[in-house]
């Protein structure tokens, strides 16, 4: 039986699983400080599909440890939505992001804005690992809220 | 210590790609295993094998130069070592090469300042503070941990590391939450806000006295840490170099047994060995 099932009870020959699906979904928003306005947009979206957000400006109070703040949040967030636009490709901390969630071994998804994939494929500048990254147009991010739902909803199924 | 036993990722700038083959030799003549990171692009999948790589090392060498830190790519690897280090306890030893900031994710991990030092040196330095770090990830597996950990702001030379991390590491074991602080970085590390944010937050105050320290930083260091009134400071002494007058208010520790040091500390902070 795989580890993540759990006998709950039998009656005959018949028994009953239930299944541990982990966390409710934790989507880490990472951005450039310039694209906050659309960030929060992506966010209210998300929060609408269920699932729960980090957005580093609404959680980081004055005062607190900036950067600790953001390695805890990566480790208890179970996927990582990267708004990638030009200026968000210079910046560091969404760099240290994807590289968090990849050692974590954790869903990624690059929202492409002002940027086509296209665009990244060619640029010899972009790091490779991005041109690896699932991304999606923002254009067409319903697609993902649409799977971030289903994984919301298989969620409450099992743990509501 | 076994070669096989853990696996170094060296991290570097392909500026420092000099530096880093100098490193790498004596990495082999001290039978360190490592896998380097520009050396891996050399192959048509080099992404994958980089990728590999990070997944598979216990020990994650960060060599911080301006071009280092100034790259998004190191950026990326400082991300995964660091997600490494909270999920498996994978050890992340930065060492500064050449006249360079610490990036703030990283001040938490004691680095090495080699600057100064010649590759085999640095080799040979290494070898100790990964030993250290891999002996204390061996017996970190039966500590209990409690739900909040003793802060503890942790001063001492960058030429004090190899000594300065196992007394970091076992105290770390002991479920103490210690902040290292290089004080003779302070030319170029001003107090800096984090560092400053520790010092007041902190429950308790450590310094190593050796011939290293130099004494009139002390003094001024003494004063900010003089401000912290009511926290327990405790100094260790390494050497026979004698200690001046105004630290002889402290607690002082001297003894050349590393578990002894720890036991004093943690009586000196009032602190229960979780392990006992």
């Amino acid at each position: 039986m795989p580890s993540n099932f759990q006998k709950v009870a039998s009656y005959g020959t018949v028994t009953f699983l239930s299944v541990n699906l982990g966390s409710k979904p934790l989507v880490f928003i990472s951005h450039a400080s310039t694209d906050l306005w659309v960030a929060k947009q992506l966010e209210a979206h998300i929060r609408s599909c269920g699932a729960d957000t980090f957005l580093d400006c609404e959680r980081v109070e004055h005062g607190d440890d900036f950067e600790e703040k953001i390695i805890e949040a990566a480790e208890e967030a179970t996927e990582l939505l990267v708004l990638f636009t030009p200026t968000a490709n210079n910046r560091k901390y969404v760099w240290m992001e994807i590289g968090m969630f990849l050692g974590a071994r954790k869903r990624i998804v690059a929202a492409l804005y002002g940027v086509t994939k296209e665009q990244i494929a060619e640029d010899q500048f972009t790091p490779i690992v991005l041109k690896k990254i699932d991304s999606v147009e923002l254009n067409e991010i319903g697609s993902y809220l649409n799977q971030l739902k289903k994984r919301v909803e298989t969620w409450k199924q099992y743990n509501e | 210590m076994n070669k096989t036993e853990y696996k170094v990722f060296l991290s570097y700038s392909h500026k420092d790609q000099e530096i880093a083959n100098s490193l790498t030799k004596a990495f082999d003549q001290y039978k360190i295993s490592y896998q380097a990171d520009q050396q891996l692009r050399a192959g048509e999948n080099w992404m994958e094998e980089i990728e590999r790589a990070l997944q598979e090392a216990s020990v994650f060498v960060l060599l911080l130069s301006p071009d280092f830190v100034s790259s998004d790519w190191a950026m990326f690897e400082i991300g995964h070592a660091i997600s490494r280090h909270k999920k498996d306890k994978a050890a992340i030893i930065p060492v500064i090469i050449r006249d360079s900031i610490v990036p703030d994710v990283l001040r938490s991990y004691l680095w090495l300042d080699a600057r100064l030092m010649k590759p085999e040196s640095i080799a040979q330095e290494l070898k100790k503070i990964i030993k250290v770090k891999v002996d204390s990830v061996a017996n970190d597996s039966d500590t209990k941990r409690s739900d909040r950990s003793m802060k503890v702001f942790f001063s001492y030379s960058s030429l004090d590391t190899t000594i300065a991390s196992s007394i970091a590491d076992a105290l770390r074991q002991k479920n103490l939450d210690v902040f290292p602080f290089q004080n003779d970085l302070r030319a170029t590390h001003e107090w800096p806000f984090k560092e400053e944010k520790y010092l007041q937050t902190c429950d308790g105050i450590l310094l190593l006295w050796s011939e290293h320290c130099d004494t009139p930083s002390w003094v001024e260091s003494e004063r900010t840490y003089k401000r912290q009134q009511l926290k327990t400071i405790i100094v260790v002494r390494l050497d026979d170099t004698p200690i001046p007058s105004l630290l002889k208010n402290y607690s002082v520790i001297y003894h050349s047994d590393l578990s002894v040091i720890v036991q004093e500390i943690l009586q000196g902070f009032k602190v229960e060995d979780v392990n006992q």
